[in-house]
């Protein structure tokens, strides 16, 4: 299987994860497409990674999970960003910018 | 707010359930999806497993982010280990009793230590309080009352000083007469302790320093001999004859220094700068450290040398901990003990974790599987883990039983009088402290086997990667039983140094015909008049000898072999004396005449000293052999020659009469002692001990004794009467409990790595049934495959033993040094222990071998 797609860079997968649940409550797999579609498929979002890392943020208290119904009527685990979860967003957010700024600086 | 909704979640349905559906909705919906897209149902379904990877590991790797989730997995791994076990029961009960004998060594040597030196004194601030020790060419001496009252005033650093000392005083007017022990207390020692009693008052300053003839009762006396009664406050204490107010009862917390029964406070009046007796103890003023304390110290010590040089010099002050005072000399074999039951851990934990390996090895077919299944190499480990604390656990729980059950006898084994040996028990620091043991026991024997799991790779499945394994796995148990047999070697030197100088000591001639002899002490209070005591002593003494059986009866202020004796130095007429440089070692005994014919002690030369002296007649004196020589070594002749104690004094000349044999003064010391005798009615000591020589059974001979005392006068307090083998065999508690405690150790730890020995022998063996099968199938003949497992067994023995043993000379030379008694190089300790190791070695190496001399080649190569 080949790997063409990028694979997301490790800590970004949570910064990805609360932009994406700001717009509202999702589950796992609706997050992932979601990343993947908004980044016009050039991310690509590991199962082996994301489950762990909703687990974890989680236990951090950014997002909170309860389960509930989807549209077609299946039980789902959804999670939503907590207040907590928002600032957190907001502190990555900053620093990510910071980061790319730093790199493209570096790289001109 | 998060930890609430964490707890809530762990209650709530199993956490597993909810990953595996969601991680199950994942899957649906990547297949829902593929069909949308067109594929059709088989092609969708294979298409979405393939793009989600294992389900396995995405599970595991899940769980671990969730802490409670890990309770979830601990639990399962719980159950998985208790059935691998019970399967097992075998190895389990190995591990276990094992585990337990060394955790339950290690917990009773632990309760000894902790109460005897480690538990805080029931003061308030424990860490503030210190012994102060003065010490004069490396030997610590008593406190001297002058010093005292200097120290007190020329420190700043104190904010209590205070000084003790027992003594036994005759309490009357409460039944029959009987010796009670008191603390006398100098100085502020309640402040000192800042515990307040629990009934009453304390001592106020003006009676700490006049002395007042008040007193506080210890709660264990006051409920014993007081009834626990609230009214016994401002009753009167009648001790030697005077009247002490009792003023306070002390909280049962109070169990320093001892177990005293009252404390009654002293002047510290005398003006002597040379005599020494008592203890001082200090509390630290609040701000002050033990370093600025220790240089104030010096200070003052250089001070007082300067100031009294005829008295004070080459005195140095020590800050001690107050349990090492209180201890003494039992301090270093406590430390020993616990020392040694650290190797017998250790030799406990690298058997459990040879037998982990052995038990890796068996599951490797399971480890497989799950490896297989997509589990980590962490839940990998976690199961070995849980499995190896679990078996910890049970060991712990059996050793803290085992210790629990030898608490009591270890009390009784301890040498009497031993402060604060009551407070061994197994209390909650000691089970604390067997918990803490057990995890790290468990974690230490878990760690190289899983490890060992780890590393596990599905190739090892192919038979060659598991021989590869296998053969790891034997080196490491290899070294693990070389460690084991060092490690047994070392300790059963130490049991055999122990035991070796245990037998030399009861070996040592005492110089005493104990057998036949009774003695029985009495007390007069120190103000009595001599022409009292002495008519007592006489009275007595022909009451004793017309008892039915007794051939003889005398007087001595301490027995021979186990009393000490008071010392000193000596002068001989016609030489100079200098008392600052004489040697003050010189024992002083006072004894009736007839006493060497009641010890048994032969006469020499001359004749015995008379206790009823002609008018005018000099003092005399008898000398013992080794005294004579050491005071007349050049063939003078020693009898008709004059000595004295005090020569600057007028009338305390005494003339040699005799010289009689030597007799021991104490077990420790290794020859006897220089030692003069004199007649007791010219000397003054208020506690004579009556001893007799009796041909009649000890226990009608002991009534008569005490009836004796009792017609010659009724207010004198009985005590009990003790054949004098009692009392030495008491001094030979000590030792005798270290000897059998190493020698319970050393047994243990023999059977620890022979066990491990066996163990290895016996996998051995097992994993090379086939190669053994097709030697004996070639033509090896089965003593030459019996001889094959022998030697390797007994070279690793060799190598384990060898380079125990040299280990072992620096510790034993170590252990000599600071236990008296000890020889450290003693060739027949090494040989004992070297044979003991050998003979145990080779039983549990011929059992494995024989099994492998019997292989039978058709069935070995026909398995597989």
């Amino acid at each position: 299987m080949s790997r063409s797609k990028n694979d997301i860079l490790q800590g970004t997968l949570t910064l990805l994860v609360l932009r994406t649940l700001a717009h509202g409550p999702k589950h796992g797999y609706a997050i992932a497409t979601h990343i993947e579609r908004v980044s016009n498929e050039h991310l690509r979002v590991e199962e082996g990674s994301l489950y762990p890392a909703l687990h974890r943020m989680e236990q951090e208290g950014w997002i909170h999970a309860e389960w509930k119904l989807t549209e077609t009527n299946r039980r789902a685990r959804f999670y939503s960003l907590t207040p907590t979860g928002r600032k957190q967003l907001h502190a990555e957010t900053a620093a990510w910018h910071r980061l790319t700024a730093g790199v493209a600086a570096v790289l001109a | 707010m998060s930890w609430l909704h964490r707890l809530r979640n762990s209650f709530s349905r199993s956490k597993s359930a909810d990953i595996d559906e969601e991680l199950a909705f994942h899957l649906e919906e990547r297949r829902r999806e593929a069909i949308a897209a067109g594929m059709n149902e088989d092609e969708a379904g294979r298409a979405a497993r393939l793009r989600f990877g294992s389900p396995q590991h995405h599970r595991e790797s899940t769980r671990d982010q969730d802490v409670l989730l890990w309770f979830d997995s601990l639990r399962r791994d719980l159950l998985l280990a208790l059935r691998a076990l019970s399967r097992r029961r075998g190895l389990a009960a190995t591990i276990v009793l094992s585990l337990g004998v060394g955790m339950g060594a290690t917990a009773a040597m632990f309760s000894i230590a902790d109460a005897l030196l480690w538990q805080p004194f029931p003061f308030a601030d424990p860490d503030r309080v210190v012994a102060i020790q003065e010490i004069r060419n490396g030997q610590p001496l008593g406190a001297n009352p002058a010093r005292f009252r200097d120290l007190r005033e020329q420190v700043p650093g104190f904010s209590a000083l205070a000084g003790i000392y027992g003594e036994g005083m005759v309490l009357t007017g409460r039944g029959d007469a009987r010796r009670m022990d008191v603390l006398r207390t100098l100085g502020p020692l309640l402040a000192l302790t800042g515990v307040q009693p629990m009934l009453g008052r304390g001592f106020t300053p003006r009676e700490e320093d006049s002395a007042a003839p008040v007193a506080l009762l210890t709660a264990a006396a006051w409920r014993k001999h007081f009834g626990g009664d609230a009214s016994i406050l401002n009753q009167a204490l009648i001790l030697d004859g005077k009247p002490y107010t009792i003023i306070g009862v002390l909280p049962e917390s109070m169990t320093f220094p001892e177990s005293d029964e009252a404390w009654v406070p002293v002047a510290p009046a005398s003006t002597n700068r040379k005599a020494r007796w008592f203890e001082m103890f200090a509390r630290l003023k609040p701000g002050e450290t033990r370093a600025s304390l220790e240089a104030q110290l010096a200070t003052v010590a250089a001070r007082l040398a300067a100031q009294y040089p005829d008295s004070d010099s080459g005195i140095t002050i020590r800050i001690r901990e107050v349990a090492s005072v209180t201890v003494g000399d039992s301090r270093t074999p406590v430390l020993l003990l616990l020392g040694t039951v650290a190797f017998v851990l250790l030799l406990a934990c690298t058997n459990t974790a040879g037998l982990l390996l052995a038990r890796a090895a068996e599951r490797e077919h399971e480890t497989g599987i799950r490896l297989a299944l997509g589990a980590g190499a962490r839940s990998l480990m976690q199961t070995a883990i849980v499995e190896s604390l679990l078996l910890a656990l049970c060991g712990g729980a059996l050793g803290l039983a085992l210790a629990s059950l030898s608490a009591g006898a270890l009390r009784n084994l301890l040498p009497q009088g031993l402060p604060r040996a009551d407070a061994i028990a197994i209390n909650l620091r000691v089970i604390a402290f067997g918990f803490l043991l057990a995890l790290v026991c468990g974690l230490a024997s878990a760690i190289f086997p899983a490890w060992q799991t780890a590393r596990f790779r599905l190739t090892h499945l192919r038979s060659g990667g598991r021989a590869t394994a296998g053969r790891d796995r034997m080196r490491a148990r290899t070294a693990f039983v070389f460690g084991q047999i060092g490690l047994a070697a070392m300790v059963l030197i130490g049991a055999a140094l122990f035991g070796r100088g245990f037998l030399k000591l009861i070996e040592r001639p005492t110089g005493v015909r104990a057998d036949g002899v009774l003695t029985m002490r009495t007390s007069f209070s120190w103000d009595t008049q001599p022409p009292k005591l002495h008519g007592f002593i006489a009275q007595t003494l022909d009451r004793m000898r017309q008892i039915p059986g007794v051939s003889h009866a005398a007087v001595t202020d301490r027995l021979p072999a186990n009393g000490g004796s008071q010392s000193g130095s000596l002068a001989v007429r016609g030489r100079t004396f200098d008392p600052r440089t004489a040697p003050d070692d010189i024992g002083r005994r006072a004894v009736s005449e007839d006493y060497f014919a009641v010890m048994g002690i032969p006469l020499r030369r001359g004749r015995v000293f008379r206790d009823q002296l002609p008018k005018g007649a000099p003092g005399e004196a008898v000398l013992n052999e080794t005294l004579a020589r050491r005071l007349f070594p050049n063939g003078e002749d020693p009898l008709g020659q004059w000595i004295s104690f005090n020569p600057d004094r007028p009338g305390t000349w005494r003339q040699v009469t005799g010289i009689v044999a030597d007799a021991q003064r104490s077990p420790r010391e290794p020859a006897p002692p220089a030692e003069v005798y004199v007649s007791y009615s010219t000397t003054y000591w208020a506690i004579p001990t009556f001893v007799t020589r009796t041909s009649a059974p000890a226990r009608t001979v002991m009534e008569g004794m005490r009836a004796a005392v009792r017609e010659t006068d009724p207010n004198v307090p009985l005590e009990s009467v003790v054949p004098l083998e009692t009392g030495i065999a008491a001094t030979h508690r000590q030792p005798r409990l270290l000897a059998l405690l190493m020698a319970g150790f050393g047994l243990t730890s023999l059977a620890l790595a022979c066990i491990g020995l066996y163990g290895l022998l016996a996998s051995d063996v097992a994993a090379r049934r086939q190669e053994l099968g097709v030697r004996l199938a070639l033509g090896a003949t089965p003593a030459g495959v019996l001889w094959l497992t022998i030697r390797r067994g007994m070279g690793l023995t060799l190598a384990g033993l060898a380079a125990g043993l040299l280990a072992s000379i620096p510790l034993s030379r170590w252990i000599a040094s600071v236990v008296p008694g000890l020889v450290s190089l003693d060739p027949l300790v090494y040989l004992t222990a070297a044979a003991s190791l050998l003979a145990i070695a080779l039983l549990a190496t011929y059992l494995p071998a024989r099994r492998a001399a019997l292989v039978d080649p058709v069935s070995a190569l026909r398995r597989d």
